[in-house]
């Protein structure tokens, strides 16, 4: 993809911008090229002509320096090559330009360079080499070659990948003459990097001279021969350092054919015989001790077996026994459960009955009825309730739940903001009464200023309670922690946004002192904030999402109440 | 034949893992394209009264 060097829109086909209306065709073409020389260097990189993607991968970087699979590729191959620091200043560009302008996704050079500087060994090893290559070049420029070939040596083991060093060290070998190690070292060279010119041109001169070195050791040795003395029917001449003594006449073995068939039938026949050797007394004993451990080991793991069998058995019956007492104790506990469940609903319908006995006594929204009406859980009166109930809570709630939230929301801001020693305690309760009749999605004017109030109420409440007293508020903090977390993450730009999140950080700290647990809170009663703001609805009617709270009471998840309630309460 | 002397003058020194501040600092980094947009942006201007040129 192509984007306009100007105004940075993407090309078409077309050699004007489409927005600006720059001319691009030049600089389309300038990409392409760069692009098809990123891909001849690749290409070259894959059979290991190193130098010639070295080279093609440059030229690309001179039409675009923004190509950074080029870029990348040419860090790896000045990597292979030995040529660390250059490979990491690459990688160094890339990471900086694509940081600058290109933004591109998962950039392999910041993985490069991550992997290397977290590889001690590595950095170590590369920083020695190139202080021994350097010591080794100043000793062959001081004519020291023993010595430097020495370090070069050091060298290669701990960058095998080092060309220049390892040429170097050809290099030093071919001063003195060592023919043989010098196209060792050369040969690596290539295998390294196949169209190094400096690499083959060295190569191609020591094998010249190797060559001639062979031709001419052939040469010494048969005019040695001939030039040898024959006394007696032998002959003695000199080979290099040794002096051969043979008869006349005679062939070396294995040089001039002779004698070879000879050896090979002897080998033959002593590999037969000792073959036979072999099968007759060897190999019988060793089979009969074969089988006498096999024997033995049967009989150990089949009585390992059988007692494992009866174990097995006897796990079994205990799983029988212990999954029938299993499914005992789960009856015994859905049994608790329902009565446990029937228990809330009657309690829940009682304080409902409590508040409509209230406004039929006093029908004018008197102290009495609000305060009835305040005992009554919205999310969860209605649940598995008759129809008839659901009407009779939608009645109330219309009525009476302004004046509800009214009375205890002001309740709870006054004692919080009054000077003095506060009650957090009813603090709390009239702030979560408040929160408990608020209307989800229509919340009041107060309503962000209250969460703070009742959020740092909890750790009031808490800090200001004894070590006995603690042990019944483990819940407080959690609910503080959900209450502020509510307003840092939904009221960032209230003027109670900042507050919230120091008091959070308070709070944090306090609960990894104490290693306060995230207890679930366990209560029937629609306590905690979380499940009360979410819940609160038009008419009771919605499903109660909590807040991902750990201290969510279990019986925030309100059944939904039905439709024709809900349009009711709304009408009305 | 390879002359010793000739050869060692070709090796340069390496640079070592600390110095690759340098390494990056020295390398020329305009490309093709920057050249086209200065030589753009000359012509737009007029090559005579291009910024920074003296006129004769």
């Amino acid at each position: 993809m192509l984007y306009c060097y100007q105004c940075g829109c993407e090309l078409t086909s077309s050699d004007h911008c489409p927005n600006c209306g720059a001319d691009v065709r030049q600089y389309k073409e300038i990409m392409v090229t760069s692009n098809l020389l990123y891909n001849e260097g690749l290409d070259k990189a894959r059979v290991r002509d190193l130098s010639g993607a070295i080279a093609s991968l440059k030229q690309s970087l001179w039409y675009n320096k923004y190509n950074l699979d080029a870029r990348n590729v040419l860090g790896l191959c000045y990597f292979e090559v030995g040529e660390t620091v250059s490979a990491l200043a690459e990688w160094v560009i890339s990471k900086n330009l694509n940081d600058q302008g290109l933004h591109v996704k998962n950039n392999p050079a910041e993985k490069y360079l991550t992997e290397f500087q977290n590889d001690k060994q590595t950095r170590t090893q590369v920083s020695e080499a190139v202080t021994r290559y350097n010591n080794a070049l100043d000793s062959c420029n001081a004519g020291n070659v023993d010595v430097a070939a020495l370090q070069l040596k050091k060298v290669l083991a701990l960058n095998p990948h080092f060309l220049r060093a390892r040429q170097l060290l050809a290099l030093v070998y071919i001063e003195r003459k060592d023919w043989k190690k010098a196209e060792r070292e050369l040969v690596k060279c290539v295998r390294l990097d196949v169209s190094n010119t400096t690499s083959l041109r060295y190569l191609d001169e020591v094998q010249g001279h190797l060559s001639h070195q062979q031709g001419d050791e052939r040469k010494k040795n048969g005019d040695a021969k001939a030039a040898g003395t024959v006394k007696n029917g032998v002959r003695t001449y000199r080979e290099g350092n040794e002096t051969i003594i043979e008869p006349v006449g005679s062939k070396k073995p294995g040089i001039d054919g002779f004698g070879v068939p000879t050896g090979l039938i002897g080998g033959l026949i002593g590999l037969v015989i000792g073959a036979a050797l072999v099968a007759f007394l060897v190999m019988p004993q060793r089979v009969q001790t074969v089988q006498n451990e096999a024997a033995n080991q049967v009989r150990s793991y089949s009585e390992e077996s059988s007692s494992k069998d009866a174990s097995v058995s006897d796990l079994q019956n205990q799983v029988t026994t212990l999954q029938s007492q299993v499914d005992s104790l789960n009856s015994q506990l859905s049994e608790a459960q329902n009565e446990e469940a029937s228990a809330e609903k009657s309690s829940g319908a009682d304080a409902l009955f409590a508040a409509a006995n209230a406004v039929i006594a006093t029908p004018d929204n008197t102290e009495d009825d609000i305060e009835a009406m305040a005992q009554v859980d919205p999310a969860t009166v209605t649940d598995g309730q008759s129809d008839a109930f659901v009407t009779l809570f939608n009645t109330l709630y219309t009525q009476l739940q302004d004046p509800v939230l009214e009375k205890y929301a002001w309740d709870g801001i006054n004692l919080y903001e009054a000077d003095g020693d506060k009650d957090y305690k009813t603090i709390i309760s009239d702030l979560e009464i408040a929160n408990r009749f608020e209307i989800k999605d229509s919340y009041s004017m107060t309503y962000v200023e209250r969460l703070y109030y009742l959020g740092d109420s909890y750790y009031q409440a808490y800090l200001a309670a004894s070590e006995s007293e603690r042990a019944d508020m483990s819940d407080y903090l959690d609910k503080a922690v959900t209450v502020l977390t509510k307003i840092t993450d939904n009221y960032k730009d209230s003027d109670y946004a900042q507050q919230a999140s120091a008091r959070l950080q308070d709070v944090e700290s306090l609960k990894a002192s104490e290693n306060v647990g995230t207890a679930e809170s366990s209560s029937g009663s629609s306590s905690s904030e979380s499940s009360s703001a979410d819940s609160a609805s038009s008419a009771g009617s919605s499903d109660a999402s909590s807040d991902a709270s750990s201290a969510a009471s279990s019986s925030s998840s309100a059944a939904p109440a039905s439709d024709q309630a809900a349009e009711q309460a709304n009408a009305q | 034949m390879i002359s010793f002397d000739e050869e060692i003058r070709k090796y340069k020194k390496s640079r070592d893992v600390s110095e690759i501040e340098s390494e990056v600092y020295e390398q020329d980094m305009r490309d093709l394209v920057d050249i086209m947009l200065q030589t753009a942006k000359d012509t737009a201007y007029g090559v005579e009264s291009a910024p920074g040129k003296r006129r004769d």
